[in-house]
């Protein structure tokens, strides 16, 4: 295997985007000597701080009750490790429960984690850096309903009682359009030149989507519905976790390849992963969990310049002690009830504090827990539930899931996987020549291993002025002897001639237009709901609680959405203001 | 040998040539015609079947093979190089585009289809037959990529259609007379004519080339009634202002804005009743807001307001109010009203001039061309209005062009009703335009609001009965069902689609 430093052009494109776009038809005549690249950077992730900490947890020697001692200590009620979605909601819901002794700690140097954009910075737009949309909630979604309202997202309510976007956060129509056969054409399915059977199998998808929308089980209970947990759990719904999207579809007879690539395209554009890697039950859930009721539209979406992070900064607004650039290398939990747990986290200069907290918010990803929580990673599983039997929503017992079942909390955590992204933002002096229907708000490049991008400045509103597009690349790695993850180390110059090859197949004079392009790489960025984990046994104990230790990252629902993220702060949350009033009553008595 | 080399020159320039048609052709039928993707394949398929038989047709030459040469080259020069001056006056005149078109491109393929086949033979006592495919074809293809690189990089941007098809038609007919010297060995009779006739079909051609400025807007002036005065093309539209025996008129991107002769009647009823209105409340107005607008004409009508003391003009085509202050029968028109000192002109989109914080105004004329498209309809949505309610009391007027109610009664009712759905108060009239048929519009405020009964003095139009009468709407104008016009989903544009079959004409 070649490094990628010693990758030439050809390879990187290859690798990124597939040997098609070498081949692509104009391409033979107008081999265009390589223009220099427009001016731009890597941004995010703070790989400084990052090493330090990673360095800090192997250590052991640094963490001992001798060497702790010394460093300054800081006392509080919570502890809440992670500002992304789910932290950030935890500590809302906490000062809402009245507890407002506090700390986020965040390793990054802005709040907001993979929904983090900028407002003001190098481009004449706000523009996200990750997380961008949120599908209306239904109006069972009571929770979120209230968090958007307080934003003013919302404009009062359809006929059927659920909420409806506010109209500028809600994507311009028209809101997507495709390339394909060298023209853009609206909506995301490739209709031109479709024949009667591709679509009677798009129409007998849509009709078993919705009738998965109809299904109840015993209890009434939807298969698909956000937040996950509100959904069934019956034999019928789970079986569905235990097979591929793509073998589904192939068992329903659905082989047509447009739709095919339709839904590989949702797979890849929610999840970061191919069609054959995600369980039928998560691509599923992308259709019929965003649909009230059959035949039904789904719901629509909201979106904001600078993407969720929008969001997360309305969330992180009301919080005193937030503090970036603090990254957590050790949570060691309390050694009995009557004691506190100690967090130890770094900041860039080496600097090192100790929090005492009553109890811990563990809002960073699952796979980073056996590194960083004490005791963690050789915690042996009583049969299938948590060590310390402080879990309360694995009452089933559906043995069959749990056989082969993880032999320690450390192994559990090990079977979270994740997916990696790349995110481009792109300046441009003015709109790019291209041919066939007007700009929409998401534009995507059929066949092309990217998703394509989004017109941010489109959807301000911005119809004239300097275009800003963020273009998406989620890195699958469905051939394990392809090197593409590497493709994550390559350098701001290899991406961005990636993103304008890719770009260009649509735009062919992008590279004279775009003024600027800066690039941010998500190591590991997004749960993946690959077969069997959504009902597995690793999953379920990774979001039981452990020693005063309580998982919030959107990973433990196995899904990487922002409903996902913020319904887990809540229930944790929830689960501290009890406690924490609990104790305070026994304390009283 | 050196013959040889120099026929193969000339398969190089032929190969160049034959590519520009075929380009020159899909080009102007995409620009006609529009869908460039049918248009560029119909006429690649018309053009290379064509040229299969005009490879077919080079068996029936029998032994003057050179002759012929040169007289195809001559053939090509004529009708390929006349033929985006050919079809630009079919397109003026509205006849027989599509018949001539395909009848072009078929001959100007079936005699390039010749040539090769005519050369090879030429070539083919000085040449082994391995080299000869190897040259020519090699020759031919570099050609073709010659002319593909330079098409759309140069031809196109320095010389324009017209001109690149002349240009290229006399590059052949060169060919074709140099032809007469190289093979003069094998053409023997009549070399004399043939040059003769080569000299005047370059002459022809150059001639072409003189007169293309001229052409050019001559056929422009064919598309539009009247004689072309103005024509410019600025970073958002094309401007064209024509002029006939009564009057002028401009039109942006082909639509007719206005013609003068009775453009009155139209800015009349967009300005005086809203301003009329507010005055009734026994109110002052002295700060006045026009959105769109940039021919100055809803100016001129304001500024007959002596209390105004500020008056806002936001329009997104600096070239557009460029020219409502500096041609002189513009100016002349809206009586210099963008030079007048109380007048601030403003060039933004005025969707994005609204995001920021203004003094209210009292009065506020909407002036947009119909939503045509997803740029102009985002501003009749409830989002638009809902921000001009930020630059608005509760007793200010805002007064609306909202298409026609007869032609385009859909889109009429959309706009008011979506008015309505961001909280306005809305009273629908109508005033009759010749130029445009019945046309509508939308007077609305903050507050519950009664239809003005006055009008100033002095106006061509427009007095206290008729004013009243333009609030009295027939009943086939009435209120039909409709949906709101939001950003998300951009029904007015669907529906002024739907409606663009409907024409005055039409009807
Ligand atoms: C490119 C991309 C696009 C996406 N698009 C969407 C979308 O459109 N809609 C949607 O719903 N979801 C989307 N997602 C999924 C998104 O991840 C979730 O919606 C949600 O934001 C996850 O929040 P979280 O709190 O669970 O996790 P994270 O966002 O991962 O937050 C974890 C936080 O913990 C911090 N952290 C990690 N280690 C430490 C440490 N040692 N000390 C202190 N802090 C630490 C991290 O810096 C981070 O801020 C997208 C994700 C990516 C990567």
């Amino acid at each position: 295997m070649t490094s990628p430093a010693s990758w030439n052009r050809r390879q990187i494109i290859t690798t990124a985007l597939g040997a098609a776009v070498g081949l692509l038809p104009g391409c033979r005549y107008r081999r265009t000597p390589l223009s220099p690249l427009p001016p731009g950077e890597l941004v995010g992730a703070d790989f400084s701080l990052g090493h330090l900490v990673r360095d800090q947890a192997r250590n052991d020697s640094l963490f001992d009750d001798s060497q702790l001692a010394s460093l300054p200590r800081v006392e509080c009620d919570v502890v809440i490790v992670g500002a992304g979605v789910s932290g950030l909601s935890a500590a809302r819901r906490l000062k809402q429960q009245g507890i407002d002794d506090l700390v986020v700690l965040e390793l990054e140097s802005v709040s907001g984690g993979t929904a983090r954009g900028d407002q003001a910075g190098a481009f004449s737009t706000p523009v996200p850096w990750g997380a961008h949309y949120i599908p209306a909630p239904m109006k069972h979604q009571t929770e979120l309903i209230a968090l958007l309202e307080e934003l003013g997202a919302l404009e009062g309510v359809d006929s059927e009682g659920h909420p409806i976007p506010r109209e500028e956060w809600s994507p311009r129509a028209p809101e997507s359009r495709f390339w394909f056969r060298g023209s853009w054409y609206e909506g995301l399915y490739a209709w031109p030149g479709a024949s009667d059977d591709d679509l009677n199998q798009l129409h007998k998808f849509e009709s078993l989507i919705d009738a998965w929308v109809a299904w109840r089980d015993e209890q009434g209970r939807r298969a698909f519905i956000i937040p996950a947990d509100q959904g069934s759990d019956s034999a019928e719904v789970r079986a569905l976790d235990r097979l591929s999207m793509h073998d589904w579809l192939v068992s329903h007879e659905l082989t047509s390849e447009r739709l095919l690539d339709y839904v590989d395209y949702a797979c890849r554009d929610d999840y970061g992963l191919g069609l054959r890697q995600t369980s039928a039950w998560a691509g599923l859930f992308y259709f019929a969990a965003r649909q009230a009721t059959p035949e039904g539209e789904s719901r629509p979406y909201l979106t904001w310049p600078e993407g969720n992070g929008f969001v997360t900064r309305f969330l992180a607004r009301g919080l005193n002690r937030l503090e970036t650039s603090t990254a957590v290398a050790r949570v060691i939990p309390a050694a009995s009830v009557s004691e506190r747990a100690r967090v130890i986290a770094v900041r860039p200069d080496g600097s090192r504090r100790l929090f005492a907290a009553k109890q811990v918010v563990f809002a960073a990803p699952q796979m980073l827990a056996p590194y960083m929580i004490a005791g963690y990673d050789s915690s042996a599983l009583l049969p299938w539930r948590g060590t310390d039997g402080e879990g309360d929503n694995a009452t089933e017992s559906n043995e069959e899931a749990w056989e082969a079942a993880p032999a320690t909390r450390g192994e559990a955590a090990r079977e979270f996987r994740y997916a990696a992204w790349v995110v481009a933002n792109l300046q441009l002096d003015r709109a790019p020549k291209e041919t066939g229907h007007e700009l929409a708000w998401d534009n995507v490049i059929l066949g092309s291993k990217s998703l394509g991008y989004l017109a941010t400045s489109y959807q301000r509103g911005d119809d004239h002025g300097p275009p800003v597009w963020s273009w998406y690349y989620p890195v699958i790695d469905d051939d394990p002897s392809q090197p593409r993850r590497r493709l994550l180390e390559l350098d701001r110059d290899a991406w961005a001639e990636i993103v304008l090859t890719d770009l260009e197949r649509a735009h062919g004079d992008i590279r004279e237009r775009v003024q600027r392009l800066d690039v941010m790489r998500w190591g590991h960025a997004m749960i993946q709901p690959v077969p069997g984990f959504r009902f597995g046994a690793a999953r379920r104990l990774g979001s039981e609680p452990w020693r005063g230790i309580h998982f919030a990252h959107s990973d433990t629902s196995g899904l990487p959405l922002f409903e996902e993220a913020f319904e887990r702060g809540l229930r944790v949350a929830d689960a501290i203001a009890k406690r924490l009033k609990d104790d305070a009553g026994e304390e009283a008595a | 040998m050196r013959q040889a080399s120099l026929l193969l020159l000339n398969v190089f320039v032929i190969a160049i040539c034959g590519l520009v048609y075929e380009l020159v052709a899909g080009a102007l039928a995409s620009y006609v015609l529009g869908d460039s993707v049918t248009q560029f394949s119909t006429c690649i398929g018309v053009y290379l079947s064509a040229m299969g038989l005009g490879a077919w047709l080079s068996r029936f030459v029998e032994n003057s093979a050179s002759r012929v040469f040169v007289e195809v080259e001559l053939a090509v020069a004529l009708i390929g190089g006349f033929s985006a001056p050919l079809l630009f006056s079919a397109f003026a005149y509205g006849a027989f585009f599509r018949p001539l078109l395909y009848l072009i491109v078929g001959i100007v393929g079936t005699l390039v289809g010749l040539e090769l086949p005519l050369l090879m033979r030429i070539l083919r006592d000085s040449l082994a037959f391995k080299d000869l495919i190897s040259r020519v074809l090699t020759f031919d293809y570099i050609g073709a990529l010659v002319a593909s690189i330079a098409f759309p990089l140069f031809l196109v941007p320095q010389l324009g259609l017209i001109r690149t098809s002349l240009v290229f038609g006399i590059a052949n007919a060169l060919v074709g007379l140099w032809g007469t010297w190289l093979l003069a060995d094998s053409i023997h009779r009549g070399l004399t004519l043939l040059r003769w006739r080569a000299g005047i079909v370059i002459v022809l051609l150059v001639g072409g080339v003189i007169q293309a400025d001229r052409f050019t807007q001559w056929s422009e002036e064919r598309l539009y009634d009247g004689q072309i005065i103005h024509s410019s093309t600025s970073n958002y539209q094309r401007i064209v202002v024509t002029s006939d025996q009564v009057g002028f008129q401009l039109y942006l991107n082909g639509n007719l804005q206005f013609s003068s002769v009775d453009e009155y009647r139209y800015h009349e009823a967009l300005v005086h009743p809203a301003v009329r209105s507010f005055i009734e409340q026994e109110r002052v107005p002295r700060r006045a807001l026009i959105l769109g607008g940039g021919d100055g004409l809803a100016m001129r009508e304001l500024l007959r307001y002596s209390s105004l003391e500020s008056l806002t003009l936001v329009d997104l085509d600096p070239a557009m109010t460029e020219l409502a202050s500096t041609f002189d029968p513009l100016v002349e028109l809206n009586q210099a009203s963008l030079l007048d000192p109380r007048v601030e002109v403003v060039n933004d989109d005025a969707m994005l001039w609204l995001e920021q914080p203004h003094e209210p105004f009292d009065v506020v004329i909407i002036d947009f061309p119909d939503p045509s498209n997803y740029a102009l309809g985002k501003l009749y949505t409830t989002r638009f209005f809902r921000m001009l309610s930020r630059v608005v009391t509760d007793d200010s007027r805002v007064a609306i062009q909202a298409t026609s109610p007869l032609f385009t009664r859909r889109c009429f009712w959309c706009i008011l009703r979506t008015m309505e759905a961001a909280d306005w108060h809305v009273l629908p009239y109508q005033a009759s335009v010749p130029s445009f048929g019945v046309w509508g519009f939308g007077l609305a405020a903050r507050e519950p609001l009664v239809a003005p009964s006055t009008a100033p003095d002095g106006l061509k139009h427009l007095d206290a009965d008729t004013m009243q009468s333009l609030f009295r709407l027939p009943t086939d104008l009435g209120p039909i069902p409709v949906e709101i016009q939001r950003l998300d989903n951009q029904i007015l544009v669907r529906y002024h689609d739907e409606a663009a079959m409907v024409t005055p004409e039409s009807l």
